[in-house]
């Protein structure tokens, strides 16, 4: 029998230690822990928040509600859940889809919104506020584009699925690149988690960061890739327009592909730091291509016509998704839990509204849109995609 | 300016050039959450010898990384910043108050254990035994550094690189608190060193 001795010991130890630790329990839900720390700011704030409802009611009062989709309303639709014009941002609707919702995507009178834990997308109609369908795709999606006709759900699997918004069937499954997309385990690899699609008319658009400075080419006529982009090194968020798509890259650049030649046109210094950089997050809209950049706390403004980078916008908080409307550009603070309205004119901060109680970061960046009058925000804490009624 | 560049599919990068990228983006918080919680708990309570201790500084340890996620994320190995805090937190000088005596040490690490019973469950009590009171109390007792070393070592997967890693120390420096934790351990737990130093 051999004697006992020191690191025999430990091993017994160690062994004991991870028998008691079974019992634990499940681990607590990262936001409710996170979120903790701010009770007492919440407290402290909570008569204003009264008095910022109590206002909000009384001009739900004197204005009229006003249907989304600037006043287009159909005879014979169902009763629909009408976007208010209100004088200051508030949520309208919390609306239950599936597991930890992420990246939602506006079209027509739909949002779509991917349900990483579900393996499905869910289909939300922006006027009743209802789920119409829920669609099975591949394992983890991870973000959603709508554009040529079709729904493209990017799975952490390294494929596109397309899925047919009038019948909401699965149409094609499009294997991308080799190997998968991200390195390591797709759950887990932080390149998986910044893949990124977008679509317009032409084509669609997949990022991958896995393989450094790719972005691939989908031809939505023969559902195969058509070819591949170099852009900057990692691109991990993509917006499309009509003429153009717009790769963020993690070494700080911005790139700009012309959509017919699938070409890159022009590189745009949108930081000059040092990477790695954070989170980045971009959208296309309100004439002009917003940047949002964690790290730096900033957002950038490109003009597409000039190609050139205008005024950034310091922000008191830490970016996270962005969604550009016409009243302004709607950025996720990831700390707080709060969407945030800035004003690119002021070049600061116009509106800001707490729609969950635990910070956006804590379950990594859920995504928001804008679109059908409203933002659009996932919450995987709630299981629930939220829409918000932009204020005046 | 442009690039001008398109690759089609059968110029795509060899796999070999592909794989060779190293990707600098932040993990997600939550991944290192759900991967880590367990592991931190298991160390703080080592530490501590009270569970529900270990939890409150593994959960205070998460929220403070989180607060720095931009530059944590980045890093190599974000885990090792949670356990660094957790070590940290978990022999920080206000609840501790330093080494017991000796001859107080049994009653403080009854105490301790007791509270520890108190927030298992039954079946967890029935199958937690002495084997690690022992063990830890003994490490508990070490200097801060070598017993943050000590059950790094230990519950690290005994490798000292990694410990060093964590606390962020050169590893001569781990392997010197190591050595002098090892020699305290095995004279006051009356059992010889091995020459297992690691898997």
């Amino acid at each position: 029998m051999g004697a006992v001795t020191l690191d025999l010991l430990a091993h017994r130890a160690v062994e004991a230690v991870e028998q008691r630790s079974l019992a634990l329990g499940p681990i607590p839900f990262a936001a409710d822990l996170l979120a903790g720390r701010r009770r007492h700011r919440r407290r402290r704030s909570a008569a204003l928040t009264v008095a910022a409802v109590a206002l909000v009611l009384v001009v739900l009062r004197i204005a009229p509600l006003a249907p989304a989709g600037s006043g287009e309303h159909r005879p014979g639709q169902p009763d629909r859940t009408m976007t208010p014009v209100v004088a200051t941002p508030m949520v309208v609707a919390r609306i239950p889809v599936g597991d930890f919702p992420a990246s939602p995507v506006v079209a027509g009178d739909s949002v779509w919104v991917a349900n990483r834990a579900d393996a499905t997308v869910s289909q939300v109609d922006a006027r009743s506020d209802q789920v119409e369908a829920t669609v099975a795709v591949g394992p983890r999606p991870l973000a959603v584009a709508a554009g040529a006709g079709a729904i493209w759900v990017l799975g952490a699997n390294g494929a596109l699925t397309r899925v047919d918004p009038a019948t909401d069937l699965v149409k094609a499954t499009i294997p991308i690149g080799e190997p998968a997309l991200g390195t390591g385990s797709p759950e887990t690899s932080a390149a998986a988690w910044h893949a990124a699609v977008a679509a317009n008319d032409r084509s669609v658009w997949v990022s991958d960061p896995g393989a450094g400075e790719l972005v691939w080419r989908v031809d939505p006529g023969r559902n195969a890739v058509a070819g591949a982009v170099r852009t900057g090194h990692v691109p991990v968020a993509l917006a499309a327009s009509t003429d153009a798509v717009w790769a963020a890259n993690n070494d700080g650049t911005l790139s700009r592909i012309d959509a017919r030649s699938a070409r890159v046109t022009a590189t745009i210094r949108i930081s000059g730091g040092d990477p790695p950089h954070g989170e980045l997050a971009i959208a296309a809209g309100a004439g002009a291509v917003w940047v949002s950049d964690s790290h730096d706390r900033l957002l950038t403004r490109i003009n597409p016509s000039t190609e050139r980078v205008e005024a950034p916008i310091p922000l008191r908080l830490r970016p996270g998704g962005v969604a550009a409307t016409l009243r302004g550009v709607w950025v996720e603070d990831q700390v707080d839990g709060a969407v945030t309205r800035i004003d690119p004119r002021l070049g600061r901060a116009a509106a800001a509204l707490r729609v969950v109680d635990t910070p956006i970061g804590a379950l990594g960046t859920a995504g928001m849109t804008a679109g059908a009058d409203a933002v659009w925000i996932a919450s995987p804490q709630e299981g629930a995609l939220l829409r918000v009624a932009p204020g005046g | 300016m442009a690039a001008d560049k398109e690759t089609r599919m059968d110029e795509a990068m060899p796999p070999d050039s592909r794989c060779a990228v190293v990707v600098r983006l932040p993990v997600p918080f939550v991944t290192v959450y759900e991967q880590h919680y367990h592991a931190a708990v298991r160390m703080g309570y080592a530490l501590t010898g009270d569970w529900q201790t270990a939890e409150r500084i593994t959960q205070q340890a998460f929220v403070a990384v989180h607060a720095a996620w931009d530059q944590v994320g980045c890093q190599d190995e974000p885990a090792h910043a949670l356990k660094r805090a957790v070590a940290e937190r978990a022999l920080a000088k206000p609840p501790r108050a330093g080494p017991p005596p000796l001859g107080r040490l049994a009653g403080v690490a009854g105490g301790r254990r007791q509270a520890a019973r108190a927030a298992l469950p039954e079946a967890a009590m029935a199958q937690a035994d002495d084997d690690d009171a022992g063990f830890w109390a003994a490490v508990r007792r070490l200097p801060k550094r070598p017993a943050q070393v000590a059950a790094l070592y230990y519950l690290e997967g005994r490798s000292v690189q990694t410990v060093a890693g964590i606390l962020g120390c050169g590893v001569s420096v781990a392997q010197a608190h190591l050595d002098a934790a090892r020699a305290a351990l095995a004279a006051e737990l009356h059992v010889p060193l091995d020459n297992d130093k690691g898997p």
